[in-house]
């Protein structure tokens, strides 16, 4: 009898030993968490440069300036020999009106400006992914409307209506001839 | 390096599980008699739940279950409680919430031969549940075009998601009808559906949400019904041992 309550006694401590080792166990388990978020987490929206004949991405030699209505900062200042934009979006509007800017001097000095305005018509949503990570604003874009007094380019297309961490081209300006 | 350190200790603590079963089947080489085929049932209870509320998890939950005892190897189970998460960033004031009731329903099987009260027990479990969820981020602002309110609250999203779990546990009997268990799970997610802006961070009953998962409980069992009463096979058993 003293031997049967001997032999439950060391089994109750068995029993209660690999219970507290497995609550340690299961408490380390639920400590060790890492902040997994994106590094990658820039959401813009790119726009590529193209030449409407031969179909190839072309190079801006003019300085590009691009504003947009709703906003005094200038979302690109005199950047030169580009081929793609990344460009912010807005949070909360439906659209944005950019107005991009290509100036330059000819070869007799004379210095000279043209532009073509778009209005991207576009859904936001955001998006999370942890509380540990920033909250970013995602961007699907419905259509775009262009005003081309210039007459520079042939068309302006979507090609990834998404904007989101992907960093693909959104929008193709198809430039005419030898517009760079 | 903290996981390396992690399954060091669940190893132990299954070993030492298994030296507890192992040790007591030593003790008696007697022929292991049949149980009867319907061996009563249990409902339970998780401790783990309650401690990790009291010390502020990051999510906690409420569970109880029963059970059915066939031969004293298959029990059917049913578990049911509540997941909780209430989160603050860690660099940040983004806060998460979730308050929501989980499902479980699958079979453990005991393969400790001998009905000598303890158990080890390998199971799987199919777990869903249906939930709703509350993000905000108070400073979310657009930088360029500043002319709008800061701050962003989206409030009970639709979630639901289905997993699997395979656990592995060991139980001894306390006193009369009182048992205390262990379990060890691994989860694997199976479906889950959520809102276009992002997937919860805590899924009642399944843990911090991502593709698998680990978890566990501690859990008190009473024995109901006809378990109360010994059954034929237990006393055969305690004849042999006092003998």
């Amino acid at each position: 009898m003293r031997n049967t309550m001997k032999g439950h006694w060391n089994k109750c401590r068995k029993a209660m030993g690999a219970l507290l080792i497995f609550s340690f166990s299961h408490f380390l388990i639920l400590s060790c968490e890492g902040i997994d978020c994106t590094l990658d987490n820039v959401v813009a929206m790119k726009i590529g440069f193209y030449n409407s004949e031969s179909k190839v991405a072309v190079s801006i030699t003019d300085a590009v300036d691009v504003t947009a209505e709703g906003t005094d900062s200038l979302l690109l200042n005199q950047e030169r020999n580009v081929q793609t934009l990344s460009l912010p979006m807005s949070y909360w509007q439906e659209a944005d009106t950019l107005r991009l800017q290509f100036s330059g001097s000819d070869e007799e000095g004379n210095s000279y400006a043209y532009h073509i305005v778009l209005r991207i018509n576009k859904t936001n949503l955001p998006h999370f992914e942890s509380p540990d990570c920033p909250t970013v604003m995602f961007h699907e874009i419905s259509s775009i409307d262009y005003d081309d007094p210039y007459k520079l380019a042939d068309s302006i297309v979507v090609d990834n209506p998404t904007v989101n961490y992907a960093s693909l081209e959104n929008v193709k300006i198809y430039l005419r001839g030898s517009a760079d | 390096m903290h996981h390396s350190r992690t399954s060091r200790y669940i190893c132990a603590a299954v070993l030492i599980s298994l030296s507890c079963l192992t040790g007591s089947a030593r003790e008696k080489e007697a022929p292991i008699p049949k149980a009867p085929l319907f061996c009563g049932a249990a409902v339970f209870a998780d401790l783990s739940g309650p401690v990790m509320k009291a010390v502020g998890a990051r999510f906690d939950q409420l569970e109880v279950g029963a059970r059915l005892n066939f031969r004293d190897h298959y029990f059917p189970i049913c578990e049911l409680g509540i997941g909780e998460s209430n989160r603050e960033g860690r660099e940040n004031n983004n806060q998460f919430h979730t308050r929501a009731p989980y499902y479980r329903v699958g079979m453990d099987y005991n393969i400790n031969r001998k009905h000598n009260g303890n158990r080890l027990m390998v199971g799987l479990r199919y777990g869903f549940t249906g939930f709703k969820y509350d993000f905000s981020d108070p400073e979310f602002a657009d930088p360029v075009w500043t002319s709008g309110t800061p701050g962003l609250s989206m409030k009970n999203m639709k979630a639901k998601t289905g997993w699997l779990e395979a656990s592995i546990g060991c139980e001894t009997k306390l006193w009369s009808f009182i048992r205390l268990g262990w379990n060890f799970r691994f989860k694997m997610r199976l479906h889950q559906s959520a809102n276009a802006s992002g997937e919860p961070y805590y899924t009642p009953g399944f843990g911090k949400n991502g593709s698998s998962t680990f978890g566990g409980t501690v859990n008190l069992i009473f024995d109901v019904g006809k378990t109360i009463k010994k059954t034929k096979a237990e006393i055969v058993n305690e004849v042999i041992s006092e003998k």
